[in-house]
């Protein structure tokens, strides 16, 4: 198996992240590097607590790493300041998490709308909330709306912002089976029809299948990178 | 979308906010409508002083003559000199009674024109005269009607040409013992000289001065005041400046008193309302803790989100400001002018907020932004990985309580209420606090007319005992005085005015030398009964303290219409409510060289109609009537006593619902699991009544002392020409802690209530 080296969209090259003092130190990422190319389907895999949601975070420029060099769309963010990285993450990230983290004060419709608040060139809501098939419920808010329904909401949130690398936390983590089989397949056509860079972090080994790549992460530590010459489709995974 | 979001979050805790709300809003209610109205007292005078240019000063003394007033006019800092003949004539009404009215008769006016409200305009060249507009109003008389006038033995009569009020005569009462105006049934009067009955003898007893404002703006009181003395050559003349007029002197002390009880009460409520904002916001934001990181994580910067956060703090305490503001201004003043207009004679109130209220709103608004900011900043500090998590639970130690042996010994719920109250620090300071209020303006409501009616005690029932005080005329001799205090077995005092002098100031008061009787009791600062002075002078503790003197100190005085200036030494120092001055015993102020000339006669014996209307006695004033005057008169006081307790009552039932809600929701997870224990509602709310309890007790026990130290601060706002005590029965503290008890209790138990409505299941499942 062989590794592109041209369009590389992301590069992490010895990243650690510290926690502790100077005599007790915990690592929740040890000198990890791996490189990710435009319009891949990456899923990053790993038990509770290898360190995962850390690899997100320092790619969502939602956290700085204690050292290492981390490039992502064309910006060297491990050099960023505080606003430098909201920047970064106004402009090129997008994220759907485990929890949805919808505003519960605001319609589906509104929580799509809110990131005209933050992006210029955004997809009209109604268009975002069509493709995830919501143009239904609308009008209804979080607390109205059933697990799935909130997921594909915080989905068409992501896509209405049109990110350059849409970061999936557990997307699946609170749904059942066949919901998460639909949001699944909505983050696949993200990837293979729209182009996008799609990473999803997951401890769901199944979904490995579905990925172009796959980054198992292990007590801190990149395990291995493994590239799936032929992944499946999202509707053939069960689990 | 941001602020969809910040209108649905306000409508979502929107008892916390409406309480945020209602502390602002009564805020700058209190105090906008009292600046309005103090303000107003302000703009009003002021509009009044120009409209009749009121004079800068005043000489009084004996035969002022046209050359006196020549030098006078000479001198670079005056502008004008007119002269004047103030008398204490009578009126004879229609009913038949003799009243008292001041005359003055005017050689010219150049300055404190009368206010003209109906008839033609006064003039020194027209003949009649000006009758006072309450007077008239009071006693039935109209433009063109006659009035009967006596002065000593000589009876006039003059046409009533105009209906006046004089800016000398805002505020007047008969006898420096009165606390109360009585308009109506006294007046004055005011004509040309040419109407003076004695033309032979035009002795002008006043001369009425306007400055050039040029020149005397840098000067102070005394040069000016020794500047005419030493001009006419006359040492015994008093010289009295604009503020020494007693009416353009209370009026303009009033104005201050109220701007400083609408600070006082006004602070009040907004540091529970900051209180409440701080409490409020930091739930709020700590709640949000997910959705800031959230927001964060999708992009929005700091100052979005903080601005976002910030502006419920603004759009909360703007709109509570504004309205308050709006409303007081509208509302509180038409509340005091009743007893205003009563009691001040001007010819229009105005209402006017100052500048200082347009502050107190930007205040407001300023530090509920502060508070806010403040409190979401916590939640901002860290990168958004870490605020996207639930916050790690507070670090719990064990108080040192805890950890004592007697902790073991405690009951369960006494042990959940210490760590409660102690884990929730803020919110519980926030409900003390509430209490304390609320108990701390019921004592002051209670307290002010404890202090009035303690007053009324004290001057009438322990100062002055005697049931009537018999005024004599000017015209009656010293000799028939003393057989009126034989035949009534009475107390001869001669009362005056008096100017004292000392390194620093010069200030006016009375002067009251008394004779051998019973009826002036003196009492030292606590109260205790002392004897009267026998030798020096005994000098009130509240013009001593003016004056910066103390017990054995000299200070030099002058009888007013004295030549000599007196330098004595305090013998004594006595307290009393009215009439700031000095007292003298007969023999001592003979001892001085002067003659003993009584002005009155203290009495328990009643007077027979046929000598009170005698010509030797000027008015006999009863006790009784005086008493009655003043509870008349106490209407200003109930308002402010009513405005107070519906205060205090409002700031107990937001503060301590906004708290209990708040500390319910808090608890809907602790006490969802105690019922899934097993314990019943009743036994729960039994503990969450416990905490109130003890929150309660505290709060009413500091709000005990405070309400005292508040009023005492009140009562020092008292003009000079007043000393009040602080006064508060044991039956107010009593009213005052039933009240708050009333209030917790009943707030708590709507509350409690809630506990019966709180679902097992849902309160037990996820946070989110």
């Amino acid at each position: 198996m062989t590794e592109r080296t041209e369009n590389v969209f992301i590069e992490f090259q010895g990243v650690s992240k510290e926690y502790g003092t100077a005599d007790r130190v915990f690592y929740a990422l040890k000198d990890a590097s791996f490189t990710i190319h435009q319009g891949e389907m990456v899923v990053i895999l790993g038990p509770s607590g290898a360190g995962k949601s850390t690899l997100l975070n320092l790619l969502g420029g939602m956290d700085t790493a204690t050292r290492g060099t981390i490039v992502s769309c064309g910006e060297e963010i491990s050099s960023y300041n505080d606003n430098q990285l909201t920047g970064y993450r106004a402009r090129n990230v997008a994220v759907v998490f485990q929890f949805y983290n919808l505003i519960p004060t605001l319609t589906a419709y509104e929580n799509v709308a809110l990131m005209k608040d933050i992006v210029n060139d955004t997809m009209d809501p109604r268009e975002a909330l069509a493709q995830v098939g919501l143009s239904e419920h609308m009008h209804q808010f979080p607390a109205q709306m059933s697990g799935g329904e909130q997921q594909r909401t915080s989905i068409a949130r992501a896509i209405a912002k049109n990110p350059k690398l849409l970061l999936c936390d557990e997307p699946t983590g609170a749904l059942d089976t066949n919901t998460g089989r639909e949001v699944l397949e909505l983050l696949v056509r993200m990837s293979r029809e729209e182009k996008k860079t799609v990473v999803m972090v997951t401890h769901n080994s199944f979904f490995a299948d579905i990925a172009d790549k796959v980054i198992r992460v292990k007590n801190g530590g990149i395990e291995s990178v493994t590239i799936n010459e032929h992944p499946k489709d999202a509707s053939g995974v069960s689990w | 979308m941001l602020k969809r979001k910040l209108l649905r979050d306000l409508w979502q805790n929107r008892t916390q906010f409406i309480s945020i709300f209602l502390m602002a809003f009564l805020g700058l209610f209190v105090f906008a409508g009292i600046d309005a109205e103090s303000n107003g007292i302000g703009l009003s005078t002021d509009a009044y002083y120009q409209a009749t240019n009121v004079a800068d000063a005043w000489v009084v003394g004996n035969g002022f003559s046209e050359s006196e007033v020549k030098k006078l006019v000479n001198l670079e800092e005056i502008e004008s000199v007119d002269r004047k003949i103030v008398i204490q004539g009578k009126a004879k009404t229609k009913d038949g009674d003799e009243l008292d009215m001041e005359l003055n008769f005017l050689e010219s006016m150049q300055s404190s024109y009368p206010y003209l409200i109906e008839g033609e305009p006064f003039s020194t060249e027209k003949k009649g005269i000006w009758l006072e507009q309450n007077f008239a109003e009071a006693r039935g008389y109209h433009v063109g009607d006659i009035i009967r006038l006596k002065y000593e033995n000589i009876e006039f009569a003059e046409q009533i040409k105009g209906i006046i009020i004089h800016p000398e005569y805002i505020f007047y009462t008969l006898d420096s013992d009165s606390m109360m105006p009585n308009y109506g049934d006294y007046g004055y009067g005011f004509l040309s000289k040419l109407e003076y009955p004695m033309q032979e003898s035009l002795a002008y007893n006043r001369l009425v001065i306007g400055q050039n404002q040029e020149s005397v703006k840098d000067m102070d009181s005394i040069t000016f005041k020794e500047l005419v003395k030493s001009t006419l050559d006359r040492e015994e003349l008093v010289v009295m400046e604009q503020s020494q007029n007693l009416g353009i002197d209370s009026i303009a002390n009033e104005q201050s008193q109220h701007a400083a009880m609408g600070i006082i009460f006004s602070a009040v409520f907004l540091v529970i309302a900051v209180m409440g904002i701080v409490t409020t916001m930091n739930r709020m934001t700590s709640n949000q803790r997910i959705q800031i990181g959230t927001l964060k994580a999708l992009g929005f910067s700091k100052a979005r989100i903080t601005w976002h956060y910030v502006s419920y703090g603004i759009v909360i305490s703007a709109a509570g400001s504004i309205l308050g503001a709006v409303l007081g201004k509208l509302l509180l003043p038409s509340l005091f002018l009743p007893s205003m207009s009563a009691y001040y004679i001007l010819p229009e109130w105005k209402t006017g907020m100052s500048n200082q209220s347009y502050g107190a709103i930007i205040l407001s608004i300023l530090v509920s932004s502060i508070v806010s900011f403040l409190s979401c900043r916590k939640e901002l500090r860290d990168m958004p990985a870490i605020t996207l998590k639930p916050a790690a639970p507070k670090n719990l130690r064990h108080s040192l309580l805890e950890k004592s042996r007697l902790w073991l010994s405690l009951r369960f719920s006494t042990q959940w209420n210490i760590r409660d109250i102690l884990r929730n620090k803020a919110r519980s300071i926030m409900g003390i606090a509430g209490v304390a209020g609320c108990t701390m303006l019921l004592v002051c409501a209670f307290g002010c007319k404890d202090c009035c009616d303690e007053m009324v005690v004290w001057q009438y029932g322990q100062l002055n005992t005697a049931q009537y005080k018999v005024m004599f005329s000017q015209s009656t001799s010293n000799l028939k005085k003393r057989e009126y205090s034989q035949q009534f077995k009475g107390q001869l005092v001669q009362e005056g005015s008096c100017e004292f002098r000392t390194a620093g100031r010069v200030k006016t008061g009375n002067v009251t030398v008394i004779d051998t009787g019973n009826y002036i009791h003196y009492q030292d600062f606590d109260g205790n009964e002392i004897a009267p002075p026998s030798k020096g002078i005994a000098m009130s503790y509240k013009l001593a303290s003016v004056l910066g003197l103390e017990e054995g100190d000299f200070v030099e005085w002058h009888i007013v219409g004295e030549k000599d200036w007196e330098k004595s030494r305090i013998t004594m120092l006595y307290r009393t409510p009215v009439g700031q001055g000095i007292t003298l015993s007969r023999e001592e102020f003979a001892a001085l060289h002067y003659q003993f000339a009584p002005t009155c006669l203290n009495t328990n014996m009643s007077i027979p109609d046929y000598i009170k209307d005698s010509d030797e006695i000027s008015g006999v004033i009863s006790l009784e009537q005086l008493k009655k005057d003043l509870d008349e008169n106490m209407e200003m006081m109930n308002i402010m006593v009513g405005v107070l307790i519906l205060a205090a009552v409002l700031l107990g039932i937001i503060v301590l619902y906004n708290m209990g809600v708040l500390s319910f929701l808090e608890k809907t997870r602790e006490v969802a699991t105690l019922k899934v224990l097993g314990f019943s509602s009743g036994r729960i709310r039994r503990i969450l009544r416990q905490q109130n309890n003890w929150i309660t007790v505290i709060g009413i026990v500091m709000g005990l002392m405070l309400g005292y130290f508040l009023l005492d601060g009140i009562m020092q706002t008292m003009t000079e020409d007043q000393d009040m005590p602080t006064v508060i029965y044991t039956l107010s503290y009593v009213y005052s802690i039933i009240g708050t008890w009333v209030v917790s209790t009943g707030v708590n138990t709507v509350l409690s209530a809630k506990v019966k409505t709180i679902c097992m299941v849902d309160a037990l499942k996820g946070v989110e």
